[in-house]
C-alpha cells in the first residue's frame, strides 16, 4: 500500500539522545518513517531496538534532557514545536497509546469511570453525561457488555485482558486519527492475546484510525498491518509490505529474524542470529548490524548505509542489491 | 468474556481491599486513634463538660489534693486544675493543628511542585530544604517571638515554618517514585493538565504518607509549642495552656504540691504518645500498602 500524498504522520531523521548520569547517550540513529491516513505500520525489532522510544517521541514523552534532532510531523505540524496547550490537545486527541501493561498504567485508587472519563471531560471538554454515554457504547463494542456496572470498579477487580479491552477503548473514545500500540498484547496469557488483538484490529479498521504496532512478533505484525518497518539499534533496516516481507527480506537482519522464528510444525534447534544484539550507542561509524552480519565488507564498516528505494521496499544496506535473493531463503522455502 | 470468573481473594488484594480487612486487626491504630478522637472531643466539649471557671481563684483553697469537689486539686492559685486541663486543651491542641495544617498544606505542595517541574526548580526547593533543616525549631521560634513579641501567633509562624521541611522531605521521596510509575505517563498521554494529574492522581497517593506524617508531626508541635509556653515566650497567664500550667506548677512542685505539673505533664505525654502510635501505625499501613 502506497502511503497517502501527504502523509498523517512523518518521521524525518529522527535522532534521539537520552542523558544517562549526565551523558548524552544516542538511542535513536536515524529513523524516518510514513504513516499514510487509517494506514497500520508495524514496528517490528528487538529489545532495546528503539521501538518504544521511537514511540514516546512521537507523544513528545521523553525522559528530561532527551535531545531530538530531526523532525516528528502530524498532519503535516512539526509535533517537536507544540506549545504546552497543543501538546495537551495532541496528545487528548489526535493520538492515542495502548500500552504493553495496562495495569501498570491504570491509578490503582481510581475507578475504571475515572480513568475513561477524565480525559474526555478534562482535557477535550466533552460533558460528563455525553463522555459516560459514550464509553459505555465503546466498552460494549469492545466486549464488556456489562460496562456501567465495570465503570465503577477498580483496576484490581479486573483481569488482564478485560483491563487491555479497557485501554483499548480509552484509546479509542477520544476519536484519534492514530494509535500507538506499544506491545499491546505482550503481558496478556496467550489465549487472551489473540481476542485483545482482534479487537483492536477490527476496532481499527471500522473507524478508519491508523496505526503504528510495536511488536517484537514478526507474525503477528503482519497479520495486522499494511507495511512492516523492522529496526535494529536505532536504525531502521527495511520497510516493506507486510504481504510478502517474509518472503522478499531484502535486509540480512530482517533474514535472520525470520529464520530465527520457531515452528510449531517442526522439531529442530531454533536458527539464531550469531553475537548478541548491540544497543544504539554502542555502534561504530559502519552499518549498525555489522558486527553480527554474514554477509559485512569493508565498506559495511566504515560508511552507515542509508535507507532507499528497492523494488517494493526501502533498505538499509550497501549489497541489497547483490544479495538479492540469496537472504533467508532456505528458512523461507522451508516453510 | 465479561463474565469471567474473578478468583475470589487474590483479585481483592488491592489498596481498598487490605485496607478494610487490616484495620479491625491494627488493635494499636484503633486504641491510638480512639485516644486521639477522645482526647479533641473533650477539647471541643471541655467547656461543657466543666462546673466551674477555669479562672476563679481562691485563695482560702490553694494547693488542695483531690477531692470530689476539685478532682485534681487545685493550684497555687486555688484555681481548679481539672477545669484548667479541659479548658486549657483547646489552646493546647490549636496550636500544633495550626502549625500541622499549615506546614502540610505548604510542605506537600513544596515538593510535589518540585518533583513534578523537576530540574532547577527541584535542586533550588533542595537547598532551602537543607537551610532550613539547619535550624533548630525551637531556636528560630525563639527568634521569631523576638521579633514579634510573645503569644501564640510568633510560635506557630516559626515552627509552622520550621516543620515544613519535615513534610517536603516525605512527601517529596514518596512523590518521586509515584511520579516516574507508567500511570503518570498515561495521564499525560491523555492531554491532562499538570494540574489535574498533581491534585488528582499524585496527591492521593501521597496523602498515605502526609497522613502519618502529620499524625507524628502534631506531637512533636504540641511538645515545642509546651516548651515554648513554659519558657514565657508563648500565651501568657493568666490563660489556661498545658505548657504554661507546667510551668506554673513548678513552684508548687517545689514546695511540695506536684498535682499541677503532674497532670498537664500527663495530658501532654499521653497527646503525644497516641499521636505518635497513630502516626507511625498510619505510616506503616501506608507502606505495607506498596
Amino acid at each position: 500500500m502506497t502511503p497517502a500524498p501527504t502523509p498523517l504522520l512523518e518521521l524525518d531523521g529522527l535522532r534521539v539522545d537520552l542523558r544517562v548520569d549526565g551523558a548524552l547517550r544516542r538511542v535513536i540513529h536515524d529513523v524516518s518513517l510514513r504513516l499514510g491516513v487509517g494506514e497500520a505500520v508495524g514496528l517490528v525489532g528487538e529489545s532495546g531496538s528503539g521501538k518504544s522510544i521511537t514511540a514516546r517521541t512521537i507523544m513528545r514523552l521523553l525522559p528530561r534532557g532527551a535531545e531530538v534532532a530531526g523532525d516528528v510531523r502530524f498532519g503535516g505540524r512539526s509535533v517537536l514545536e507544540l506549545g504546552a496547550r497543543d501538546l495537551r490537545r495532541y496528545r487528548a486527541t489526535d493520538v492515542a497509546m495502548i500500552y504493553q501493561d495496562p495495569r501498570a498504567h491504570l491509578n490503582p485508587v481510581r475507578t475504571i469511570g475515572d480513568f475513561l472519563l477524565e480525559g474526555p471531560v478534562h482535557a477535550v471538554g466533552a460533558s460528563r453525561a455525553d463522555a459516560t454515554e459514550a464509553a459505555v457504547a465503546l466498552l460494549r463494542s469492545v466486549g464488556i457488555p456489562d460496562a456501567p456496572r465495570r465503570l465503577r470498579q477498580y483496576p484490581h477487580q479486573l483481569s488482564g485482558g478485560l483491563l487491555q479491552r479497557v485501554v483499548i477503548a480509552a484509546a479509542l473514545l477520544a476519536e484519534p486519527q492514530l494509535i500507538l500500540a506499544d506491545e499491546p498484547t505482550t503481558a496478556l496469557d496467550v489465549t487472551t492475546q489473540e481476542e485483545v488483538m482482534a479487537i483492536l484490529d477490527d476496532q481499527r479498521r471500522k473507524r478508519g484510525v491508523a496505526m503504528l504496532f510495536i511488536t517484537h512478533d514478526l507474525d503477528l505484525a503482519a497479520a495486522v498491518t499494511d507495511r512492516l518497518a523492522v529496526m535494529y539499534a536505532g536504525t531502521v533496516a527495511e520497510v516493506g509490505p507486510a504481504a510478502d516481507l517474509h518472503r522478499t527480506a531484502l535486509h540480512p537482519y530482517t533474514a535472520g529474524l525470520l529464520a530465527a522464528r520457531p515452528s510449531t510444525t517442526r522439531v529442530e534447534r531454533l536458527t539464531t542470529i550469531p553475537g548478541r544484539p548491540v544497543s544504539a550507542f554502542e555502534v561504530g561509524p559502519g552499518c549498525v548490524f555489522a558486527s553480527r552480519c554474514a554477509h559485512v565488507e569493508d565498506r559495511c564498516r566504515a560508511e552507515r548505509p542509508a535507507l532507499r528505494a528497492l523494488e517494493d521496499h526501502m533498505v538499509a544496506c550497501h549489497r541489497a542489491e547483490e544479495l538479492r535473493g540469496a537472504l533467508g531463503l532456505p528458512a523461507a522455502a522451508a516453510r | 468474556m465479561s463474565a469471567l470468573p474473578l478468583p475470589p481473594v487474590a483479585a481483592f488484594r488491592g489498596r481498598g481491599g487490605r485496607a478494610v480487612r487490616s484495620l479491625a486487626e491494627d488493635k494499636l491504630l484503633l486504641a491510638s486513634g480512639a485516644v486521639c478522637v477522645a482526647i479533641v472531643a473533650l477539647a471541643l466539649l471541655g467547656p461543657l463538660l466543666a462546673s466551674g471557671s477555669p479562672s476563679r481563684t481562691s485563695i482560702l483553697e490553694a494547693n488542695l489534693g483531690s477531692s470530689s469537689q476539685h478532682w485534681l486539686g487545685t493550684d497555687a492559685l486555688g484555681r481548679d486544675i481539672f477545669t484548667r486541663l479541659l479548658y486549657g486543651a483547646r489552646l493546647s491542641l490549636a496550636g500544633p493543628a495550626l502549625i500541622i495544617a499549615v506546614s502540610t498544606v505548604l510542605g506537600t505542595g513544596a515538593a510535589i511542585t518540585a518533583v513534578w517541574v523537576g530540574g532547577r526548580v527541584e535542586r533550588v526547593l533542595n537547598r532551602v530544604l537543607d537551610v532550613l533543616f539547619a535550624f533548630p525549631a525551637l531556636l528560630f521560634a525563639i527568634l521569631v517571638v523576638a521579633i514579634l513579641g510573645t503569644g501564640l501567633v510568633a510560635p506557630v509562624i516559626a515552627l509552622s515554618i520550621a516543620y515544613t521541611p519535615y513534610m517536603a522531605r516525605v512527601v517529596r521521596s514518596v512523590a518521586r517514585r509515584e511520579r516516574s510509575l507508567p500511570y503518570i505517563d498515561a495521564c499525560q498521554l491523555a492531554g491532562l493538565s499538570s494540574w489535574r494529574i498533581c491534585s488528582r492522581h499524585i496527591l492521593p497517593n501521597v496523602f498515605g504518607v502526609v497522613r502519618a506524617q502529620a499524625s507524628i508531626a502534631f506531637g512533636a508541635a504540641l511538645i515545642d509549642l509546651a516548651a515554648i509556653s513554659f519558657l514565657g515566650l508563648g500565651v501568657s497567664p493568666p490563660a489556661a495552656e498545658w505548657g504554661l500550667m507546667v510551668a506554673n506548677g513548678s513552684t508548687a512542685l517545689l514546695n511540695g504540691y506536684p498535682q499541677e505539673c503532674l497532670a498537664a505533664g500527663a495530658c501532654i505525654v499521653v497527646t503525644v504518645v497516641a499521636f505518635n502510635l497513630l502516626g507511625e501505625r498510619l505510616a506503616v499501613r501506608s507502606e505495607g500498602r506498596r
